[in-house]
């Protein structure tokens, strides 16, 4: 059972990831409006994230130090001072559509309203983190969110035609009447998903949360290797499954409760209520994720005592930035901002913050002081480089889409 | 002593690393560190080296090296916060080891930047119920 | 180019002043499409109806965001200024096309918040009508 359970952190991070409040209607509404051309992006992002999750896994099972450390010994107070804003700033806002989420996701369960649900949810997310153990709270969330499977059965169960999809996966063409700047625009919104900074501050937290030693490199390899993938096979699914039956009939995805047609369609009342589970723990795991790694990023700029491993009355300061954000993210919430185009947004300026992360992370993961014989491969360092390039040019392209295209209109 | 000497760069391996007190508890960055230069150094052939004599830690440190308005302003508000001024200097001698973080020989509630940390404990979140109790 | 494909795609959230007949018209095919797109939305929850399940409350809650999506992408192009004389004729047919749409939706969302299924699984042909004549309008007006 331990061993089944011990890759549950790397399940919950990719879950918060791939298939959060936006990313579930994100890539449904992909999938209705370019069909199966944008699932590249999804690939390209799992091997990214696969990639640095695995060194900031590392990084924290060898030297003791989670990501923001690392970010502001190597680029100083400053740069990480701008990091730190950005980030902060990105996770505020996702942490306020996901509490938003965890109620949509409610809503549709009962029919009533979002707003009713809002205060609740976000209470109910603060009293986990205040009183639930770490492990628990992975395992349970973690797990819970595999209800989301539901999706990839949806598609499963659908029979469709495998080589056309996979022919119309490889060469991508623009549906009749859509722009280039706009594709580009949801390449980089999907990319930006599948890299968001905080799946590494959270993912490289919990390591140090379950006490990683450099024992665990395995325990890191797996959760990587097994959780991200998953991940964004869910973000596939959820797109194939919008592109077989809500593309066909020119329906444009806006709400979660579209996203459940094609699973209710083929599986009857059971198959929504595993997914409205799953919606519920992914969007709930989401938020979790996020109102953490408020209090990670800042206390591990400032060299605060974080963590849920002590009691919280020990990391007082961690705590209160923790309870903060989420009473902010309620009030934004409450004030009935759509919580999804939040999200969408908050997926842009994440792109322009990722250089600012992965860049420390490659350096540190191959500096001997920290790694010893455990830094990076050639083979790795060659593939950072690479995605380091690529995160470069989404962050430079990411602004200037969002205004050229009127955000993906 | 000197048989166990290496060479470091101070500002990369001292300049914003974790410190770690004698509980294990995490106590702060290193925000700044003090060296003493030698009179007339490096002419004054008393052969004496600048040395690194504390670590320093605190917003107020931190303030101090960002400069520009935002430092400015920053250390400006931090003097109001905190008018005695206390600068949170922790001798070299009190270093127990030098690695991914900075073991110190002391506790961190000696330290001044744990104020704002017992700041928070006693009015923010020692009032919440539960707040003494390990998580289940 | 890409300027003019985006525009199309535009909908509800870019409603300003009309410039011209033929952004006025791209207004107009948008507005359709959207409206089309929350038609067939009901559509596809009638059909799940259709199949006896009972839901609980989740296909009303579609039923009702789809039918207030319409209404506001309908209201949003009402409130826009034809440019010209020519321009009113697309008016008339916009608005006659999403008025019949609301309606059927309308009633969608009465059935299904009486628990009348029957009554619900009755409209699919009403639906599917309105969501062809939406989707006729949209190609013979795209240019």
């Amino acid at each position: 059972m331990k061993k089944l359970f011990a890759v549950t952190l790397g399940i919950l991070t990719a879950i918060g990831g791939f298939v959060d409040i936006g990313d579930i209607v994100a890539n449904a509404a992909v999938g209705a409006r370019y069909r199966w051309a944008l699932a590249w992006v999804v690939v390209v992002g799992i091997i990214g994230i696969v990639l640095f999750a695995e060194m900031a896994g590392r990084v924290a099972a060898v030297s003791g130090r989670a990501v923001f450390d690392l970010i502001r010994e190597r680029l100083g107070p400053r740069f990480a001072l701008a990091n730190l804003i950005g980030s902060f700033f990105v996770n505020l806002l996702t942490l306020t559509a996901e509490i938003a989420g965890v109620a949509l996701a409610l809503e549709l369960a009962t029919d009533v309203n979002y707003l009713l649900w809002l205060p609740v949810c976000a209470l109910a997310v603060w009293l986990v983190i205040w009183r639930v153990k770490f492990e628990t709270l992975e395992d349970v969330f973690g797990l819970l969110g595999l209800a989301m499977m539901v999706i990839a059965v949806t598609v499963w169960r659908a029979g469709p035609d495998w080589g056309s999809i996979f022919h119309e996966a490889s060469h991508p063409t623009l549906p009749p009447g859509e722009g280039l700047p706009t594709y580009f625009y949801y390449a980089i919104a999907l990319f930006g998903a599948a890299m968001t900074p905080y799946e590494v501050f959270f993912f490289s937290s919990g390591a140090i949360e379950e006490h990683w030693t450099r024992s665990d490199l395995f325990v890191n390899r797996a959760n990587v290797y097994i959780g991200f993938p998953l991940g964004g096979l869910l973000s596939l699914a959820l797109m194939s499954a919008a592109a077989l039956f809500l593309n066909p009939v020119g329906i444009t995805v806006e709400h979660l409760g579209q996203v459940a047609l094609p699973t209710t369609l083929v599986l009857g009342r059971t198959g929504l209520a595993v997914l409205l589970v799953g919606f519920f723990a992914a969007t709930f795991g989401a938020a979790l994720e996020t109102a953490l790694s408020s209090g990670y990023t800042v206390a591990q700029y400032f060299g605060w005592q974080w963590g849920k491993f002590v009691r919280p009355l020990q990391a007082a300061r961690f705590h209160t930035v923790v309870l903060a954000a989420v009473i902010v993210g309620a009030i934004i919430g409450l004030s009935s901002v759509d919580p999804i185009k939040v999200t969408e947004y908050s997926l842009i300026f994440s792109a322009v913050a990722l250089p600012l992360t992965y860049f420390p992370i490659l350096v540190v993961a191959n500096d001997v002081g920290y790694m010893g014989d455990k830094v990076n491969s050639r083979l790795t360092n060659a593939l950072g480089t690479v995605y380091l390039v690529i995160v470069v040019v989404a962050a430079a392209a990411a602004i200037p889409l969002m205004f050229a295209t009127k955000a993906g209109a | 002593m000197m048989a166990a000497a290496r060479v470091m760069d101070a500002a990369l391996e001292l300049l914003d690393r974790q410190l770690i007190d004698c509980d294990d508890r995490l106590a702060g960055n290193v925000d700044d560190v003090e060296i003493v230069i030698p009179d007339r150094w490096p002419d004054g052939a008393s052969g004496e080296l600048p040395v690194v004599t504390a670590l320093l830690s605190g917003p107020g440190v931190l303030a101090e090296r960002f400069g520009g308005s935002l430092g400015r302003g920053w250390s400006a508000l931090h003097r109001r916060l905190h008018p005695d001024g206390a600068l949170i200097s922790i001798p070299i001698g009190q270093v127990r080891d030098i690695g991914s973080a900075i073991r110190l020989g002391l506790r961190s509630d000696q330290l001044a930047s744990n104020r704002m940390e017992v700041w928070f404990r006693d009015h923010v979140v020692g009032k919440i119920p539960g707040a003494g109790h390990a998580a289940e | 180019m890409a300027v003019a494909f985006a525009a199309i795609g535009c909908a509800v959230g870019c409603v300003g002043s009309s410039q011209g007949e033929a952004d006025y018209q791209h207004k107009a095919v948008a507005t359709t499409e959207h409206v089309r797109s929350s038609v067939r939305t009901v559509e596809l929850a009638v059909q799940t109806a259709a199949e006896g399940d009972d839901y609980g409350p989740y296909l009303s809650r579609v039923i009702s965001q789809a039918e207030d999506d319409a209404s506001s992408a309908a209201n949003a192009f009402d409130t826009i200024q034809p440019p010209g004389e020519t321009s009113d004729e697309v008016r008339d047919q916009v608005d006659e096309l999403t008025q019949q749409a609301l309606d059927v939706l309308s009633k969608a969302r009465i059935a299904i918040r009486r628990g009348d299924v029957g009554g619900l699984v009755q409209l699919s042909s009403d639906l599917t009508a309105a969501g062809d004549q939406l989707e006729q309008f949209g190609e013979s007006e795209h240019v």
